[in-house]
This record gives structure tokens, sequence and C-alpha cells, in this order.
């Protein structure tokens, strides 16, 4: 047992709990795969947000994409390159490569570019989506800057066979289809998955770059995804358990021009996801083995990109007693890259430890250290101090104050590193220094639940990479210092009135991504904030559910965003309402399911997400799952 | 009251013959004087653009472009071609857009078929497109064509003539249209016949013609020098050759020239971009560091006042700079103008 105790291990902040508010009952709750998944994020997140995004919703929108689902379901930007196209997030005005992205605990970021394309992860791949909003590096390692993504899958045990069929159709030629067979016995479950998606994407636009602007129809934008993914869970004994998970993805699309040119550029991805975790339950502590493999190929026309991860970790996670509780583990990464102009390979290796402590029943405060060592030399010591202090706590209201300080960094990607010509040995590693503080409320009075929750950021990002131009060629330079700053605020409420439930959600983000540095002398960009990090952000929903019908109106409005660093050329902002009712269906017990009629971009909004990149107007799309 | 009549018909006729004597005052153009200043455009943005700038303000009109016809030019900005009437802007991203030089409202454009547009002539009522066509698997570009469009405000093309390799600048001299093709060759084609006539083969890479004192020359580099080939009126060949030993060159070939003969290049030395001079008539470096900073990416010089135009890229994170330099190499201003300002047009 101290032997394990004395172990560092994985899963930085995998343990934890459903919310803040809940976090100190938590050996209370009984939780499914998903809530565990969830909670496991949330144990050593005192003083963040991590937020589950809802299961039922995710269901309706099989077939989108992780990029689709993030834009669209929630108050985060993602700069969208056209319908299907790359989809990068931003997360408090940082960058694409700011962001970490997790499956089943695995890193997916592509660790030649740094950054992941949010369409090429179909929500068939995975079960749940959590987001854990703010700097989290001392939790996750690299990347984790100004948040980080995880999904993952959820297979229970004793869960009984069941198959399930979905398909979407929808506008634009757009075509899902899906089809799951799992079975949970007591020791034994699997789950095989396999799912198609295929958008033409032929949506009309209106062609500004040539004269007249005319109305033309997309060409050129099709997108394919197929992929199969596989589930394994064996409960070895009472206190052990096995767990393995493979996801194979592949994704063909052809790139949707940028208005004005003729070009005809074409895209493969192609990925092989596996993770297999070894669990044991002991009495006071939790001891998991890790390992995976990610392996991406990505051919762009004739160029061929090729990398591979390999994961090795181990962690405990020990509870002395209801006040403490830490986590120590270990992780060791092993990436290999055969690029277009270069081959190379780098080892990661990475210690780090977490610690609750709650001295009293409201209070309770997490810390947690990391120190990666990157091909022999060490990144930026990581520490993050996290506090949630339920400082009024009645029948009917809940108030906590929560605040957070950490340090993250980022590792230089392969490219960065070694391409051939500018690639650069001599970079440092990119680095943040966060600070946050909020405040949450839960109030429940009568027929009406309210939660609200508001955060107030700062961040200084120091020693940001860019590519500049160098002679002949361009070279990786650590140039550019940030300071970002801003506010969240998400709101829940729902209103019980007989047979109706009313809800209401909205999530509103303030980005200021103000650039200091002047990226190498260039005084225009001095002082104004980054490009396509839109200053505000606001997603609202509204629903009424009567018995198995849900009625639903959102909008979102997104503001202008700056072009150049400069900020002398913006695009508009633009608001999308969407709608749709859904029915949910049992048939003797036998059968269930649900189905959908969807409407989104109702007032056929010309927009773009990204200047010169088209994207659909009114679009209807029709969803069915049914569950044997 | 006949009288009064007859003597306003007369003030009339006298006021009409008065005025269709004299000589008609057609007012300039809100872009027929100031600068033009070609801003290239990012990579992948499409965001190319015409500044204005006016010389006794020192201020530059952003996007004139997208302001005077509500929509954005759309592409990257290889070339910006003027005559009286009409005013081409060529996109490397496959169009050229076509404007009225006086008030730059939009006529037409030439938007299909072309793929890597480089620059254009017109001859013989004919738009002549120089395109590098589309590359390959091996990033050449084995396709490349002079297009051939039969309406000067542009519109479908009509046909394509096949270059030796990769065609940049062109020339309309005589009958002949002049074509620098950078695989290191002069392509002659018979305005008509509309075909390669001849080659004849240059040192260094070609990019563009330009005439001085009535002769025509050719601006050409390689790695380590700069070449001026000076050419026969009437078969092209090259008469005589000018080496000025300017290595690392700008690759886009860009240079000005004033009415003395001077040339001015760009150089990107191992800290520094430097502006070298170059004097056609004695065929020698006058001043190898007449200007230096850095991102230099385009130069045009003003007969007129006797300036230097600078355009800098700010390393492409945002747009760029342009910067005045006298006839003594100092800085006289500098002002914000569009994404890698790389060239400039003297209406």
């Amino acid at each position: 047992m101290s032997l394990f105790a004395c172990l560092v291990f994985f899963i930085a902040g995998w343990q934890s709990e459903l919310d803040s508010s809940r976090a100190f009952r938590q050996d209370t709750l009984v939780l499914s795969q998903v809530e565990v998944h969830a909670a496991a994020l949330r144990k050593y997140s005192f003083g963040q947000y991590v937020r589950t995004l809802d299961a039922d919703r995710l269901d309706q929108l099989s077939g989108y994409s992780l990029g689709e689902v993030l834009q669209q379901e929630t108050g985060l930007f993602l700069r969208q390159y056209g319908a299907g196209m790359l989809a990068s997030l931003s997360m408090r005005g940082t960058s694409a490569g700011h962001n970490a992205l997790f499956w089943n605990g695995l890193p997916v970021n592509s660790p030649s570019l740094g950054q992941a394309d949010y369409s090429i992860f179909p929500l068939g791949g995975f079960d749940a989506v959590n987001i854990h909003y703010g700097s989290s590096g001392a939790l996750y390692g690299t990347d984790a800057i100004g948040g980080s993504v995880h999904l993952s899958s959820d297979l229970e045990f004793n869960a009984g066979n069941e198959l399930k069929i979905g398909t979407l159709l929808g506008s634009f030629g757009r075509w899902h289809q899906q089809v799951s067979f799992r079975q949970g016995a007591e020791k034994f479950a699997f789950r095989t998955n396999v799912y198609r998606n295929f958008t033409a994407n032929n949506f009309t636009y209106k062609d500004w770059a040539s004269p007249g602007t005319p109305e033309k129809r997309q060409e050129h934008a099709r997108v394919s995804q197929i992929g199969l993914v596989q589930d394994f869970s064996i409960k070895i004994s009472p206190k052990q358990s096995l767990k393995a998970n493979l996801w194979i993805n592949s994704n063909d699309r052809q790139i949707q021009p940028l208005l004005g040119s003729a070009v005809s550029d074409v895209q493969e991805d192609k990925s092989v996801r596996s993770v297999i975790d070894y669990t044991y339950n002991g009495e006071k502590f939790t001891w998991t083995a890790k390992t995976g493999i990610s392996s991406d190929v990505m051919v762009f026309n004739t160029d061929r990109n090729q990398t591979r991860l390999f994961l090795l970790g181990t962690a405990l996670d020990y509870s002395f007693s209801q006040k403490w509780q830490t986590l120590a583990g270990i992780r060791y990464s092993h990436i290999k890259g055969q690029l277009a102009t270069y081959d190379s390979q780098e080892q990661r290796l990475e210690l780090y430890q977490a610690t609750n402590f709650k001295p009293i029943q409201n209070l309770g405060i997490s810390m947690q250290l990391r120190q990666l060592i990157h091909e022999g030399e060490a990144a930026p010591f990581t520490p993050s101090l996290g506090v949630e202090w339920a400082f009024f706590n009645s029948a009917l209201w809940n108030w906590q104050l929560i605040s957070n300080l950490s340090r993250s960094f980022k590792i230089p990607t392969l490219n960065d590193r070694f391409w051939v010509p500018g690639g650069n040995l001599n970079l440092m590693p990119e680095k943040s220094l966060s600070k946050e503080i909020g405040l949450t409320n839960k109030t429940k009075i009568a027929a009406f639940s309210i939660e609200n929750r508001f955060t107030y950021f700062h961040m200084d990002v120091d020693d940001w990479i860019l590519w500049l131009p160098r002679g002949s060629y361009w070279q990786a330079e650590n140039v550019r210092s940030v300071v970002n700053q801003g506010l969240e605020y998400f709101f829940k409420g729902v209103f019980k009135q007989g047979s109706n439930r009313w809800g209401m959600n909205v999530d509103y983000s303030l980005n200021s991504a103000v650039n200091q540095s002047g990226d190498q002398g260039n005084s225009l960009s001095q002082g104004k904030q980054l490009p396509y990090v839109p200053k505000h952000k606001i997603r609202t929903q509204g629903s009424l559910q009567n018995g198995p019908y849900k009625l639903y109106i959102q909008q979102q409005w997104t503001s202008e965003r700056y072009v150049t660093t400069d900020n002398q050329t913006l695009l508009s902002p633009y608001s999308l309402w969407d709608t749709g009712l859904t029915y949910a269906f049992e048939l003797k017990g036998k059968l269930k399911g649900n189905l959908g009629f969807h409407t989104n971009n109702i007032f056929n909004v010309d927009y773009q997400v990204v200047r010169l990149r088209s994207m659909p107007g009114r679009n209807f799309q029709f969803n069915l799952n049914v569950v044997l | 009251m006949k009288k009064m009549q007859l003597a306003c018909k007369l003030f009339l006729f006298a006021l009409l013959v008065s005025c269709g004597t004299d000589p008609v005052e057609i007012p300039q153009g809100a872009y027929e004087n100031g600068v033009l200043i070609i801003n290239e455009g990012a990579f992948g943005a499409n965001d190319g653009e015409v500044y204005h700038f006016d010389k006794n303000t020192a201020e530059a009109e952003a996007n004139v472009f997208e302001s005077i016809n509500s929509r954005p030019f759309a592409g990257l900005l290889q070339d910006l071609i003027s005559y009286d009437d009409y005013t081409y802007l060529v996109a490397n991203t496959g169009k050229v857009e076509v404007v009225q030089s006086a008030d730059f409202i939009s006529v037409g454009a030439v938007n299909n078929e072309l793929v890597n547009s480089r620059s254009m002539v017109r001859a013989d009522g004919k738009l002549y497109i120089s395109d590098w066509g589309p590359y390959d698997a091996f990033w050449s570009n084995t396709e490349s064509f002079v297009a051939v469009v039969e309406d000067i405000t542009g519109g479908d093309i009509a046909y394509k003539i096949p270059t030796p390799s990769r065609p940049e600048g062109l020339a309309f001299v005589g009958d002949r249209i002049l074509v620098a093709c950078q695989l290191g060759t002069i392509a002659v084609i018979e305005v008509g016949a509309d075909e390669v006539e001849k080659t004849v083969d240059v040192e260094g890479t070609p990019f563009f013609f330009f005439e001085y004192q009535g002769s025509h020359y050719l601006y050409a580099n390689d790695y380590d020098k700069i070449y001026l080939h000076k050419l026969n009126s009437a078969t092209f060949e090259v008469v005589e050759t000018l080496e000025f030993p300017v290595s690392n060159s700008l690759y886009n070939g860009n240079f000005t020239i004033n009415n003395s003969g001077e040339l001015f290049v760009i150089s990107n030395q191992a800290t520094e971009d430097v502006v070298v001079k170059l004097s056609l008539t004695s065929g020698s470096v006058v001043d190898e560091h007449f200007y230096s900073g850095s991102n230099f990416y385009g130069l045009g010089f003003d007969d007129d006042t006797q300036t230097l135009y600078i355009g800098e890229h700010n390393g492409w994170q945002g747009n760029g700079t342009v910067m005045r330099i006298n006839a003594q190499g100092e800085l006289i201003d500098d002002v914000a103008v569009g994404r890698g300002p790389s060239g400039f047009y003297f209406p």
C-alpha cells in the first residue's frame, strides 16, 4: 500500500466530482460511467469549471463533428474555415494550440501541429464531452493554457444488451448512419459502433469575389467520414477492472476553396487510437495504469504527414481521510513524426502530484504540481492552486466563491522544432500564468431552479511562438506576449409548471486578448486584440418539455472579429437562430428511441466565421435513433 | 419683346458656340493622382487590396476596391496595370478585376480558368494575361500559359498560348508581346497569330521588362547577381547585359527605376534588408547601402518628388507599412497600409 502511495501516477485530475457544489459530498454519490469520468476530471479542480455537455442533446446531434457541437452548443468560439472544414478552438482568447484535447485520457492534439482539427472528431467516436475552462497545465500537461476538452466513452457493466440504430438526414446532402451494439454483463462489457457521415455541402452562397456578387452553389466541399469504435471492459475481480477502447476514423474531404480562389485541394485524415486502462480500487486508494497509442496520417493533396504517440502512465489516488486526498502520477510519451520535410522523434516524461484539502465542510483547496522533462530539458515547473468556499448554504440558496492560480505551458511542436526550413531547435516552451476568481450560485425556490456561474480571468502568455519570414523562408520564434482577460457567465434555469418543464441556458464569454509585444517590432499590432478572437459570444437556449416532446429555440451571437493583428480589417458580427422539436418514444418496453426535426440558421443569415469562407444558410435536419 | 427674345437667343447661341469651341475640361478622377499602393495580401486570406496615398496630406485611403465596389477584392494582388480608361488588378489566385481608372468602379473581371495569374498587357483590343498554370506533384508548373481575352473589360478566356516556363512580366513592343519566362527565356508572341514565334535565352531568372530612353530592358536575377538585359527592338535578342554583384535580391523580382536611370533593388542580407542603388548608365552599384531595415517587400519611385517608396510587410502578422525616403536616403515619414505592400503605381 505504501508502495502505491509512493508511486506517482497518471491522469491528472481524472478523479473528481459532478460539480463544485457537490465536491464536499462525493463519497455518497452513485455515478454512471460518464459521470465517473466527469467526476474524476473535477476532483482536483477546485476553483475551476468542468462542464459536461448534455447527453440527450448530443444524442440528437449524432453525425455532427465536435467542432460543430462546441460552436453551436457553447459560448466557445471556433474558427471554422467553411462547413465541415478545419475548425480550431479558441478558449479564453488563446490560439488553437493552447487547448488540450483528450480522448479517454489520451492526448490527441496533433504532435506536429500542436492543435486539433475539431471537425474530424465526429460524435460517433465518444459518448461524453467535458470542457475544462481555464488554464490547467498542472493537471493535464502541455497545451492546456486556455483550457481542455475531454472526450470519453461510456460502457457499463450489468447494462444488458442494446442495439442502437441512428440516422440523420439533412440539407446539402447530409446523411449520417450509425449502428452500435453493446452488451453489459456482470463482469464483461463490450460495444461495437460503426458510423458513416457524408455531406455534399452543396449549399448556395453569395460569391463576393465576382462582379455582381452572383449566387452560386458551393462546389468542391464534400466531406465523408467513416469510423469504427470498439470498447471493452472486464471486471477482473471486485477490486480490479480493465478497460480498452479502440477508435478508427477516416475523414476524406475536398477543401472548400476560399472565395476568389480556384484551388481543388483534397485532404485525407486517418487515425487509429487505442487506450487500455487498468484500475485497482482499494479501500482508501485507487491505482490506475494506462497505456495508449494515437496514430494520425494526414495526406494533403500528395503531401503525407504521419505522427504517432505512445503513452504509458500510472497513478495512485489515495484518500488519507475525508479531509485529505492526494494523487500522484508519472507519464511517459514517445512521439514519432514522419512529415513532408523531416523525420523526427522525441520523448517526454512527466511527474505530477495533486492534493485536495478540505479543512472544513464548506471549504475545498486543491494544489497541483507538474514537472515535464522534454528531451532531457525541464519544461517550466507548473504549479496550480484552487479554492472553493461555500460561504452561504441553505435549503434554498448555495453561494460559492471560487478562485484559481495556475501556470501552464506548451511544448514547441514537432513542426516548430524540425520543419525544413525554419524549424528552430532553440525554441523555449510557451508559458502562461493564469488567475481567476468567480462566484457560483444555486437557488431552488418552489418550481424554480436556477444556477449562475460567473468567472473573471486574467492570463499572461509569454514566449508565444510565431512563424516569421527570415529572408527566403519562415522561421519559428518565441516572440509574442499576450494578456488575456475576460468574463465567463453561465446560467441555467428550470421552471416546472404542471407537466411542462421550461428551461433556459445562457453561455456568455467576454475575451480580451491583447498583444503586448508587437510581434517583432510590428508596432501596428501592439496593444491590439488578437485576430479571430471575438470579444463577445453569447449563446442562449430556451426549451419547453412536455412528456416526450421537447421544443427548443436557440440563438448565438458572435461579435466582430479582427482579421489582422493590427485590427484594421474586421468581420461583421453575426447572429444565428436554430429551432427544433424532438420526441422520445417507447413501445412496450422493447423498443425505444427518439426523433427530431431541426432548422438551423432560421433567418438564412449570410455569414462568415473566417473571412471569405462561406457558410451554409438555412438548413433542415431530421434524425431518428432507435434502441432495441 | 421680340427684340428681347432675339437678344436672348443670340446670347444663348453665343454661349453654346463659346462652350463648343473651348477645350473640354474633364475633372481628374480620384485615383488618377497620388499613389496607388499594391498590397499583395496574405496566403490563405485573399486579402490583397489597393490603398491610395495622397502625397499632399500624406494619408492613405484604405481598401479602395472594397470601399468603392462594396465587396472585397478577394484575391492575392500580384500586379496592377493601368491604362487611361481601365486599370487591371491581377490576382495570383486566378482572376483579373477590371475597374475604371478614374474612380475604381468595377466593370468586369476575368475569373474563369485563370489559375495563378501574374501580370497582364493590353494589345490589339485584347488582354494578354501571364499565368503559371497548375502545380504538378513536384511543385512544377508544366502547363503555363498566356491567356487571351478578347474584351478589354474582361470575360471568358478565348484561348491560351502555352509558354516554355512560368511566365511573369509582359511587354507590348511593336506588334509583339514579350513574355519573361522564369527558366531563362523570353518568349516572343506575334500579336494576331497569337503563338510563340521564338524564344530568346537569357541569363538569370527573368522577371519584368522596362523601358529606358527608348530601349527595352529585361530585369533578371540569380542568387549572386542582378542582370539587366538590353534587347534589340526588332529581334528581341540580347544586345548587352549589365551584371551587378548584388546577392539575395528579393525573390519576387521587385525593383524600381527613376528617370535618371537609377535602379533600386532589395537585398535580403543576414541581419537586415538593404535597398541597393544601381546605375543603368554606368552599369555599376552606386550605393550598396542606400537604406536598410527589415521586412522590405516592395519598391516604387516617384519622379515628381524624387522620393523612394518602400513597402514593409511587418512579418505578415498584420498589415504593412510604407516608408518614404528622400534622395539622400533619409526617412521622410511612414504610413500604415494593407497586407504585404509589394508595389506602387504613380498615375
